[in-house]
């Protein structure tokens, strides 16, 4: 038996003999020569003639170059050293061009380089597991309320009185049952208060997730004073010092202490980034209310499957009262990730757009470099049929032709690995607003490098057997006849569907860039209704816990107005319930009469004061702006836009006529306004109806302010002024319009960047493909060419059958491509915006584009083809 | 070669090598005269499996190799046993001992049974 150091040792002796093969070689040499030699002195001895007992002892030894084989095997690493051979091969063969071989791996590398860099999104957003020890067993407990399950992390909230019987229940499956809901609190520091992003926590929140704070403790009690801040916040505000913990602050009011730093890792439970988790009995008995909801988490006891698990807290959650006009029918177990839902579906559709187009740059490239193969190995002819001849069997060449594609390929993902770290940086530098709390730290990890592993071997053996199948076909007579020089008509073909393929791969990339460039377009073109520039704003909640009700509320809101309408540079102040285009809506139908078979149309609404209409420059085009009088005493009233006034009044002045459907009272209307953007930059035209905020105060409001040129002096002194008012109260998110604006256009602009490159780059290989088909096209029918032009040929027919013969090669790749992005763009159809999926002008422009490149591409070789001289031609033998 | 002579039957090469190794170190040439001698002429090992025996060998361990001088002041590579060697030797040759026993006892059976009736 071989004991495992045995079997290290004779590894250890193959790669000795590896590393050394002259001396392992030479000392073969001596040892079978001095062999010979003792043979041939003892035939001597026996009294032979020298030469004869020479002849003898050579003869008695067998075939000499035989056995030197034999032992050079035997030296070798089994698997490996036939790879390594293969590889030094396909080096030297690739050497010989070095400047093709650096394209196409560059070529390769951008491919590789363009779907990694999108992979490792993918993976942040996707795979990226939550940095929870144990992360496989947490869950979120989702019920199944009236027969669906609703998505996203609203769907997922329960009442948590229903959360406190899952955990009292259900300690056969799981470990523990913990809650959380994600949240914004003030957080009153002693000389700043501050909106934070965070989540209300029930007791054993840290402890079900097992996060060991890195400073202090966790809380462990439903009803704690205390608080655990995250790393990012422990850094950032309090510069990372030690005496936090045990700091007082408070938190919506409520005084707490700082008891723990979360470790670097843990940002929270969702995609968002949390930075700080407060107990949810922080606002008292109110927790237990009906409508206090929450998330409910578990962590499944090991060897207790999910199945199991699930039966269990079904059977809990349908025997509870729900609290609500609803009928919990099951529950599922969701494991706990970043993205949970529905959101987790509109991001994996999106991105997996983003990467099929990585991926279509990936096979562009891959196709390019088949292209290329074809080409030399048409030139190689001579040779491989050489081989063949000599022996050489056809796996031998085909594992040769395939190691040099393999070898780019490598070469290429190398590369490829660089670039999507530069991608990487790039997409790590697009800036987030601030009022999103997402930080994107990716970071190449393992999957991303075993995905660009995986991309780079599948497109490599598949793209490099093709050519290498066609080259090692046994036509070996007439390759050893004529040099190597007559066309193979199936090779031809397969090259210019490689090509025709490449033509079509970037006819979908471009249409699909300039698809989104047209909705990007169609955005940024977008009539608001309001002008963004030079406003910036802040957004404030005085509701619970804060004290501020009625009259107590509208003066909150009256007095911060007039302090920021003194501050220098300040033009306008306006309050509204919602930041235009921000996302936050409320909606309903209203009517114009009451009968309630009128036309109804669906409206979004808010509610703003007269000075938000004027500082947003909102276009009246009728009517009158509300004004100080519109007030809780006097009649309500309402601004629509020119829509709703055209719909629910076709033909004649809205102005004074009722409106009815937003609560009993019908709202008069005084004014319209032209038609907007409300909701987001990319909603469909919809109609619109401003309340007056003093008839209807709610306690969350956006406070807007025009200061073009003092946007940062001015959110600062908001943020002053209301810490002035009431250090409580703190002012969430914050920034100026524009880039609310161009954040709602965030998906448009990230795909027809991204999207717009890659097409680019598809184009420009698309365009070298086409021409190195064609040029060495040109090359190869020199003779052809010459004889033509002999016989009375003129430079128009030759051009014309070169410049012919790329445009039909680019015209079909064309058409293909064209019906490929049709068919995409179908899908795309939820990402596009202003524009139909079937643009005509894209789909029109990008073909064009792409056969005047094709044309481009086609003149050089057509000009080298005609400055043949049929004479050289002819000679050239 | 005469008749008598046999080349030396596959799988039994190595453990003749090690047994002659076993007596002292020796060159590759030595080793093919030793078994020669030893067994009074009968077996020859023909070179072309000799070396490859003794690379397989080196691999595995058994053996190790140096270069060294003969009595007549030649170069030459000399093979010896390594302890896991002898170890193996003692193994291989009872391997062997129990085949040649079991073929002996087959070889040794007198043919019965059909072999004796046949159409008259």
């Amino acid at each position: 038996m071989r004991s495992p150091a045995d079997r290290f040792r004779g590894v250890l002796a193959r790669l000795r003999g590896m590393i050394r093969r002259g001396r392992a070689e030479r000392e073969m040499e001596e040892e079978l020569r001095f062999h010979v030699e003792m043979e041939t002195e003892q035939n001597i001895r026996r009294g032979m003639e020298p030469r004869e007992a020479r002849r003898r002892a050579l003869a008695s030894f067998g075939g000499w170059d035989r056995h030197r084989e034999g032992l050079r095997r035997g030296r070798e690493i089994p698997v490996v050293e036939p790879i390594w051979r293969d590889a030094r091969f396909a080096a030297r063969a690739l050497a010989r061009s070095p400047g093709l071989s650096l394209v196409a791996a560059l070529t390769i590398g951008l491919g590789v380089g363009a779907s990694t860099a999108v992979f490792t999104l993918v993976d942040w957003a996707l795979f990226d597991p939550l940095p929870m020890p144990g992360v496989e067993r947490l869950v979120s407990i989702q019920e199944d309320r009236s027969g669906t399950v609703s998505t996203g992390v609203e769907g997922m909230l329960i009442p948590f009185r229903r959360y406190e019987a899952y955990r009292d229940r259900t300690r056969d499956v799981f470990e523990s049952v913990a809650a959380f809901r994600t949240t914004e609190f003030s957080l009153r520091l002693p000389d700043v208060t501050l909106g934070v992003q965070g989540a209300l926590t029930s007791g054993g929140f840290f402890g079900t997730l097992g996060i060991e704070p890195v400073r202090g403790r966790a809380y462990g009690d439903d009803f704690a004073a205390e608080v655990v801040i995250s790393h990012g916040l422990w850094r950032d505000t309090f510069g990372g010092r030690d005496d936090v913990i045990g700091l007082s602050v408070a938190v919506d009011g409520h005084p707490v202490t700082i008891v723990g730093v979360a470790p670097p890792e843990f940002r929270g439970t969702t995609l968002y980034t949390e930075a700080i988790w407060v107990p949810a009995g922080i606002r008292g008995e109110a927790m237990h209310d009906w409508n206090s909801r929450i998330v409910p988490i578990a962590r499944i006891r090991e060897g207790i499957d999910r199945d199991r698990a699930a039966a269990v807290a079904a059977a809990v959650g349908e025997a509870l009262p729900t609290g609500e006009n609803a009928v919990v029918r099951g529950v599922v177990l969701e494991p706990m990730k970043k993205l949970a839902g529905g959101e987790r579906g509109i991001a994996a559709g999106f991105l997996a757009m983003l990467l099929g187009t990585a991926l279509v740059v990936l096979l562009i490239a891959a196709a390019n470099l088949a292209a290329v193969m074809l080409a030399r190995s048409a030139v190689r002819r001579r040779e491989l049929a050489i081989r063949r001849a000599i022996g050489a069997g056809r796996t031998r060449l085909i594992r040769h032709l395939l190691a040099e594609s393999l070898l780019l390929f490598g070469l290429g993902g190398g590369l490829g690995v660089g670039f999507a770290w530069l991608g990487v940086g790039w997409l790590r530098s697009i800036p987030l607003p601030p009022h999103v709390p997402i930080a994107i730290d990716l970071a190449p990890d393992g999957r991303v490098l075993l995905f660009a592993l995986l991309v780079t071997g599948v497109t490599g053996l598949v793209f490099g057997l093709v050519p290498a199948l066609q080259a090692s076909r046994p036509d070996l007579l007439p390759a050893l006849r004529d040099g190597g020089r007559g066309a193979s008509g199936a090779r031809d073909r397969l090259r210019r569907l490689f090509v025709g393929g490449q033509v079509a791969l970037a006819v979908l990339l471009l249409v699909t860039a300039a698809l989104f460039t047209r909705s990007l377009q169609a955005g940024l073109g977008t009539d608001l209704g309001f002008e963004p520039d030079g406003v910036v704003f802040a957004t404030v909640d005085v509701g619970p816990p804060h004290n501020y009700d009625g009259e107590a509320r509208i003066a909150f809101y009256r007095t911060l107005s007039e302090r920021l309408r003194a501050l220098p540079g300040v033009e306008a102040v306006g309050l509204s319930r919602y930041v235009p285009v921000s996302g936050g809506r409320s909606a309903t139908n209203v009517r114009a009469v009451r009968d309630t078979d009128a036309t109804s149309v669906h409206v979004a609404y808010s509610d703003a004061d007269p000075g938000f209409i004027e500082a947003l420059r909102y276009d009246l085009v009728a009517g009158r702006n509300f004004t100080d009088a519109d007030n809780a005493t006097s009649r309500r009233v309402a601004i629509v836009n020119r829509r709703v006034a055209e719909v629910l009044f076709p033909g004649e002045s809205a102005v004074g006529r009722e409106l009815l459907g937003m609560g009993s009272e019908p709202l008069e209307i005084i004014g319209v306004i032209e038609n907007g953007r409300y909701v987001s930059v990319t909603e469909e035209e919809t109609g619109f109806v401003f309340r007056s905020y003093a008839q209807s105060p709610a306690p969350a409001m956006g406070i807007h302010a025009r200061a073009p040129g003092r946007e940062a002096e001015t959110l600062a002194a908001m943020r002053r002024e209301i810490r002035r008012l009431d250090p409580d109260v703190a002012m969430s998110s914050a920034g100026t319009l524009e880039s609310v604006v161009w954040f709602s256009l965030i998906p448009q602009r990230i795909a027809a960047q991204l999207v717009g490159v890659f097409g680019l780059v598809g184009l420009f290989l698309a365009a070298m493909g086409v021409y190195g088909v064609l040029a060495f096209h040109v090359a190869q029918r020199t003779r052809e060419l010459g004889i033509r032009r002999a016989l009375g040929a003129g430079r128009r027919d030759v051009v014309g059958a070169v410049v012919r013969n790329g445009l039909t090669m680019a015209a079909g790749g064309c058409v293909a491509g064209a019906v490929a992005a049709a068919l995409f763009a179908r899908a795309l159809e939820g990402f596009l915006f202003g524009i139909r999926p079937l643009d005509p002008l894209t789909f029109v422009s990008v073909p064009v584009m792409l056969l005047a490149v094709a044309l481009c591409a086609s003149a050089v070789p057509a000009l080298r083809a005609v400055a043949v001289s049929p004479v050289v031609a002819l000679r050239d033998e | 070669m005469s008749d008598a002579q046999s080349d030396v039957l596959r799988g039994t090469l190595d453990l003749l090598i090690l047994k002659t190794l076993s007596l002292e170190p020796m060159h590759g040439w030595g080793i093919s005269q030793r078994i020669l001698s030893l067994s009074t002429g009968l077996l020859d090992v023909n070179q072309g499996s000799l070396y490859p025996a003794l690379q397989r060998l080196e691999q595995k361990g058994w053996i190790t190799s140096e270069w060294g001088t003969t009595e007549n002041n030649r170069r030459a590579k000399y093979y010896q046993l390594t302890p896991s060697g002898r170890r193996g030797l003692g193994t291989e040759a009872g391997n062997w001992r129990r085949y040649v026993g079991a073929v002996e006892v087959i070889l040794g059976t007198r043919s019965v049974g059909p072999a004796s009736s046949g159409p008259t």
